[in-house]
């Protein structure tokens, strides 16, 4: 008997490079865009991590590549010890039922033409959990229930729902398989402030009733820290810190965390007065070309002539809070007066 | 002083196979110079029919302008031509909107959309018209502006597109400036500076600003007055600090309730508000937030509540007087199916 791993996903040095090619008949490949670049973290059984980071900072493709919808290019993802990224067909399809995914679009991520009870059945039947109609009809409307919508939708088509609802939807068909890692990537982004709220106390609910672990991707800071238990932020291709929550809003150590933690609004304007913004200069630069050492000393307002030439190792200050900075042990009372400028 | 634009009892309309849609039915409100209107709301609340009503923007039809006033500096825009609305829209009143990958036209460069308006409005010549624009790409942060301004819409990144849309809302220094939800398409730290930018401009040239946004944190950083929008009309409205510290409409509660706080130090269970908004199509005379609302009376379905002075300055269109501290009381009142 082996022992059982402390950590039920391993991400250990994951790469996704994708080609970049000219030419429609004869083609080159004229460079490569580096969407993950070398990253790692462990998520515990029953955790949420959180994964957040701008538009294009390479935190859907970790998801993806996570549950080997794309094959990465190196590195290791264990589930339960086993390599993902090492085990094909038959195999690897087994242990799909053990990892799944909820979309951000609940429009284009349905079946228009499929009822939704054939949507959320049909993985019931692939890995044949249920056999027989009439068993897996029992189980839908079981899974319906659970999501808070009325079983008798079954026979309904995706357009008679609403958004909220549809993500609903989304999330029974995650949980048909009985999965135990699901990666919601921006599942409430695409939704109404009233509406994400039900989705995301849902997905807390089942947390707790089915002992599901998550990686939760999304841009917003504010949901990413409320259901997370410990934050990932993302940069370029790269982890540039980790923390708990609460830890990464009250002393951010990377200058990208702490301009990101001061960009976000917070609904009190009270507070907002007090509040001074890390304002960055220009736009992330293309991961097809990012910068030499560290991706971010582009915009730093404390970059250094090191942070150009070397890229900071990711090292542990304290209590699993991580961070990757040349200046981690003064960046905390560097940025601070940079805003104050 | 009075206020430059005043919006008195806005009704938009739209006819529809299945019925009239009152997408804005009864909207009153105004902006001075040199201050920051929010108006908040979810999809579909009307919140954006109401700012393209504004610049006389809604087709007809469907659309119709079915009654009320939008005084701007003392005019009816309602009662103009179209030749004297086109002298104020784009000059007088500005409009940013809210995606910038599809408001730019993407076949003229950017040069040519910003001095379309300048040699419209401001009879500026093929030069002068150029060496404004680059100025104003300078100003909104955009480098190396002359070359940019041969460049065409797909080669910018979206906050730069943003940065053109706004370039091209105040090239005519607008006394007004409307922006639909100006940052929703853009990340956090870009959100950040157009936000700042947004504010320096009002600053410097006095502009009154109206922000169109489903936002709180946005809301409680920029505006100095928030209009707090459900199904069509104005529910609450009143000073920024005033409505954040005391909501009056169990609808504003319920959002402040439902979203996290970045600053908060526990887990706090979010308060969802259940259900879903209305059809607009043939709304009962009721509360058309009575289904959602944990607070709901009998009273609350004879009618639809009128905008009340719950304090000064502060407007709510409510029968009872919920607070945030109130309560939710555990079960409906005795004959309410909720």
């Amino acid at each position: 008997m082996g022992m059982t791993p402390p950590y039920l996903i391993e991400v250990k040095d994951l790469t996704m490079h994708f080609p970049v090619t000219r030419g429609v008949i004869l083609q080159r490949r004229v460079g490569t865009v580096k969407a993950v670049d070398g990253v790692s973290f462990q998520i515990k059984a029953g955790e949420t991590l959180g994964l957040v980071g701008e538009s294009g900072c390479g935190k859907s493709t970790t998801g993806r590549a996570i549950l080997q919808l794309y094959r990465p290019s190196a590195g290791e993802v264990r589930f339960e010890g086993v390599d993902l990224t090492r085990i094909h067909g038959e195999q690897l399809r087994r242990m799909r039922r053990q990892v799944q995914m909820i979309f951000q679009d609940p429009y284009a991520s349905l079946n228009p033409r499929m009822t939704i009870g054939d949507t959320i059945g049909e993985p019931i039947r692939v890995h044949r959990l249920r056999v027989g109609k009439g068993a897996v009809r029992e189980r839908v409307e079981e899974l319906l229930g659970l999501v808070g919508l009325n079983p008798a939708y079954a026979n309904r088509y995706p357009h008679e729902f609403s958004g909220g609802q549809r993500q609903r939807i989304g999330i029974a068909r995650a949980l048909a398989v009985e999965p135990k890692f699901v990666v919601c990537d921006e599942p409430v982004s695409a939704l109404d402030v009233s509406i994400q709220a039900q989705v995301v106390n849902l997905l807390e609910e089942l947390q707790d009733k089915l002992g599901l672990t998550y990686l939760f991707i999304a841009h917003d800071l504010s949901v990413v820290k409320h259901i997370s238990d410990r934050v990932a932020v993302m940069y370029l291709g790269k982890i540039v810190e980790l923390a708990t929550g609460v830890k990464l809003y009250s002393m951010p150590i990377h200058p990208y965390s702490q301009a990101l933690l001061s960009a976000v609004p917070i609904p009190d304007p009270k507070v907002e007065q007090q509040r001074r913004r890390i304002i960055l200069e220009g736009d992330v630069p293309s991961p097809f070309n990012p910068p030499d050492g560290c991706h971010f000393h582009t915009r730093c307002p404390i970059a250094l002539e090191q942070c150009k030439q070397e890229a900071p190792p990711f090292l542990d200050y304290g209590d699993g809070h991580s961070a990757a900075c040349w200046r981690a042990n003064e960046s905390g009372s560097l940025m601070p007066e940079v805003a104050k400028q | 002083m009075a206020p430059l634009l005043e919006v008195r009892n806005l009704q938009t309309h739209f006819h529809t196979q299945d019925g009239i849609v009152k997408a804005v039915d009864g909207v009153s409100f105004a902006v001075k110079r040199g201050e920051t209107l929010g108006i908040v709301g979810e999809s579909g609340c009307g919140k954006s029919v109401t700012s393209l009503s504004m610049m006389r923007l809604i087709p007809c039809p469907p659309g119709e302008l079915a009654g009320g006033q939008i005084l701007f500096d003392g005019a009816d825009l309602l009662e103009l031509s179209e030749e004297r609305m086109r002298h104020i829209r784009g000059n007088r009143i500005a409009m940013i909107f809210q995606d910038p990958m599809t408001s730019l036209n993407p076949v003229l460069t950017v040069g040519r959309q910003i001095t379309e308006a300048l040699e419209l409005h401001l009879q500026l010549g093929r030069k002068a018209a150029l060496a404004r624009a680059t100025e104003l790409l300078h100003m909104v942060g955009i480098p190396s502006p002359s070359k940019r301004l041969e460049s065409y819409p797909h080669q910018f990144s979206g906050g730069m597109r943003q940065r053109v849309m706004i370039a091209m809302a105040i090239s005519c220094n607008p006394e007004l400036l409307i922006a639909d939800e100006p940052t929703t398409a853009l990340d956090v730290t870009i959100q950040a500076q157009i936000l700042e930018l947004i504010n320096q401009l009002r600053d410097e040239l006095q502009t009154a600003v109206i922000i169109i946004t489903h936002d709180l944190g946005v809301v409680a950083g920029m505006t100095d007055r928030v209009t707090v929008m459900y199904a069509g009309r104005v529910v609450e409205a009143g000073s920024t600090t005033e409505i954040f510290a005391n909501p009056r409409m169990p609808y504003t509660i319920g959002l402040l309730r439902s979203i996290p706080r970045l600053d908060e130090q526990e887990h706090r269970k979010l308060t969802p508000i259940r259900g879903l908004p209305p059809n607009l199509i043939d709304l009962p005379a009721i509360c058309p937030f009575s289904p959602r609302c944990d607070y709901v009376q009998h009273a609350c379905l004879h009618q639809n509540p009128p905008l009340r002075d719950v304090a000064t300055n502060h407007q709510a269109a409510c029968l009872f007087d919920i607070t945030i501290d109130t309560p939710i009381p555990e079960r409906p009142p005795e004959g309410l199916l909720v």
